[in-house]
């Protein structure tokens, strides 16, 4: 079953290692709470400002989670050293999203999905039906950040180490105006495909009105 | 011997403050609290911090609270607890 919804905001950014200049000491004034962003969090933040949403459910995926920290974690246990509980905390795959709710103190609900190459359509799907179940404003975000030490050894899959991608959604009883195809979107990672499909469709687009899978 | 220079810039380090320089910090200043601004999490990572490049292992809580006061006291204690 297919549903209608107006894409109010959608937003991308990848870098072939660090990226740079995601304006975080603007987003993020703080700096007891800025020093301990990781860079899926720092993706994030941005995306989702550069989309203007600061309140309201958020959906979000990767399909690779916190790297770092997992690598800090696994480092450590194999020099026989204790965790550090910054990288414990920071390993999770919330970290990205509950960065951003604390920031803004948004309360409102967060859904985390880890699901490979389909994380960013299974991303849209449940945005979906948070949007229709809600009625409100929706943010869906995916990242990936595996700007490792060594990862060149692993990673075949991309050539962009940091990216993420962002849309806002509702639901709408206007006509579908733009039409979504599947694309190869060569050096981003498959995990987020899906949802550049639909940023490609709608950017500089306004009023963007798509059919989306429930 | 460790100075108190050195310990903040360590400080620095190991807690990412972005922006903060050495000669920001006093000596007197507290690590948590209205000081440094520390939390509960940093005062764990604080602990491991010591152990792996001290070698200090605190026998109980009462006295890494006195011995976390403020940089001033978390120097002092270093310099003691280093081997002769």
């Amino acid at each position: 079953m297919k549903m209608n919804f107006k894409i109010i905001a959608t937003a991308k950014v990848a870098c072939e290692g660090k990226c740079d200049n995601l304006d975080e000491k603007r987003i993020v004034p703080k700096m007891m709470l800025r020093r301990r962003l990781t860079r899926g969090a720092r993706i994030m933040v941005y995306l989702a400002d550069a989309c203007g949403f600061s309140d309201g459910a958020v959906v979000y995926g990767s399909a690779y989670g916190e790297m770092q920290a997992t690598a800090d974690i696994v480092g450590a246990i194999d020099a026989n050293e204790p965790i550090s509980p910054t990288a414990f905390q920071n390993s999770v795959y919330n970290t990205a999203p509950s960065y951003f709710s604390l920031l803004h103190k948004n309360k409102n609900e967060i859904l985390t999905i880890s699901s490979g190459d389909a994380t960013s359509r299974n991303v849209l799907q449940t945005g979906a039906l948070q949007a229709v179940t809600t009625g409100k404003e929706v943010l869906l975000v995916c990242s990936e950040a595996i700007n490792i030490p060594n990862i060149e050894e692993v990673n075949s899959c991309t050539e962009y180490l940091e990216s993420g991608v962002a849309l806002s959604l509702v639901p709408t009883d206007d006509s579908v105006n733009t039409e979504v195809s599947s694309l190869e979107h060569t050096g981003y990672a498959p995990s987020l495909w899906a949802m550049l499909d639909v940023i490609t469709a709608c950017e500089s687009k306004e009023g963007a009105v798509v059919a989306l899978e429930l | 011997m460790i100075t108190t220079d050195k310990l903040k810039t360590e400080l620095i380090e190991l807690f990412n403050l972005e922006g903060v320089h050495v000669d920001e910090i006093a000596d007197e200043d507290h690590l948590f609290g209205d000081g440094l601004g520390l939390d509960s999490v940093d005062a764990i990572e604080l602990t491991i911090f010591l152990d792996n490049e001290y070698g200090i292992v605190f026998s109980n809580i009462v006295e890494s609270e006195s011995v976390f006061s403020s940089i001033k006291t978390l120097q002092e204690y270093i310099n003691k607890s280093e081997p002769s």
